[in-house]
């Protein structure tokens, strides 16, 4: 009977105990920029929070969706790892590629693989999705934001005859007037 | 006298025993670009990337580093291979004016000090960072910072002050 006793005991100690901490990884993926074109730089932000109540280990995020054919990488690294991630704090990794392409772009997830307790299988997340996005044309941007100096400059220059041809009438009647004036 | 002497031979031997068993990091030489966001007209949200591969003079791989910006610490995230290692943060919402970051790296050991010094309120510069990086942001800026239409604008006023005084000169 105490054997019992003391069995059920045990047990019942062994199941608290295995109730393990396990981590939970959500990942964001978004955009820092207002305004995406082609030919500029454009910053991929990735959040990772850890909801869980574990410590998550053997992070790796990696985002495949980004090909060297659509964006150059300007800055950072496609695929990275943290080794730990404590439980209610979050983590940012940020890539800057830029557009090759202009027109419509579909923004798919990224990849996460972590370990969410000792010992367990891995798991895989996916991130947001941004989804489908504009890309400006270069010649888009320019026509919408650039300075516009030259376009300045070849006003200031059509102007200018005919600023320049009545001003010449008037100069050459006023030179003539303060002439007599001078007489008189 | 005899304390101090003990305790400086103890920590001496734990250092040596951990830069030899691979823990500590030995004399790191450290290569590093940075990218800051400087283009405003794209946006308002700064990123600020660092990229550095570290050496170390006894051959440890796989260093777990912390950044520290402005008193804030990010965890450093590493390459699946190589002695590639990168820290981001950004500002959203906020002006990135032009400022030179002393970027701050610490190993384990460095990180777990600073910690501690932030809890007793101790000054975090009494804590040695195991190497820095300088990142130079040049602020972020819309191009020249008055607008061609402002210029022609001014241009267009001056040429029309000129001729109505003329006009005026003139009937008077």
């Amino acid at each position: 009977m105490k054997y019992c006793v003391l069995v059920l005991f045990l047990s019942c100690f062994c199941v608290v105990a295995s109730e393990e901490s396990s981590a939970k990884l959500i990942l964001t993926k978004n955009i820092l920029n207002s305004i995406i074109t082609q030919g500029n730089d454009l910053a991929i932000e990735y959040n990772m929070y850890n909801i869980g109540d574990g410590v998550a280990t053997d992070v790796e995020l990696a985002d495949s969706t980004l090909h060297d054919t659509d964006f150059e990488l300007i800055s950072g690294k496609m695929s990275v790892k943290w080794d730990r991630i404590q439980p209610g704090t979050n983590v940012t990794h940020v890539v800057v590629v830029r557009p090759l392409k202009s027109g419509a772009q579909n923004f798919t997830s990224a990849v996460v693989q972590y370990v969410a307790s000792e010992d367990s299988e891995p798991k895989f997340g996916f991130s947001s999705e941004i989804g489908e996005v504009e890309i400006l044309s270069l010649k888009e941007y320019n026509r919408l934001y650039a300075p516009h100096v030259v376009e300045w400059g070849m006003f200031g220059i059509w102007t200018i005859p005919s600023l320049l041809l009545p001003y010449m009438l008037y100069y050459n009647s006023k030179t003539k007037y303060t002439v007599k004036s001078k007489k008189n | 006298k005899g304390k101090s002497i003990m305790a400086n031979l103890l920590v001496i031997s734990v250092l040596s025993l951990l830069i030899g068993s691979g823990f500590c990091c030995d004399q790191p030489s450290v290569d590093s670009s940075y990218y800051t966001s400087t283009n405003l007209k794209l946006g308002k949200n700064a990123a600020f990337v660092v990229e550095l591969t570290v050496k170390c003079k006894n051959n440890v791989q796989d260093l777990m580093l912390y950044a520290d910006v402005n008193g804030v610490q990010y965890p450093v995230t590493k390459s699946p291979e190589g002695n590639n290692y990168q820290v981001s943060w950004t500002a959203k919402n906020k002006k990135s004016p032009a400022a030179l970051f002393d970027v701050k790296f610490f190993d384990e050991s460095g990180y777990n000090a600073l910690k501690k010094a932030a809890r007793i309120n101790q000054d975090a510069n009494t804590v040695k960072p195991l190497f820095s990086v300088d990142v130079k942001h040049h602020g972020m800026s819309s191009g020249f910072w008055v607008s061609s239409e402002l210029i022609a604008l001014a241009v267009a006023s001056l040429i029309f002050y000129v001729v109505c005084n003329e006009r005026s000169a003139v009937i008077s």
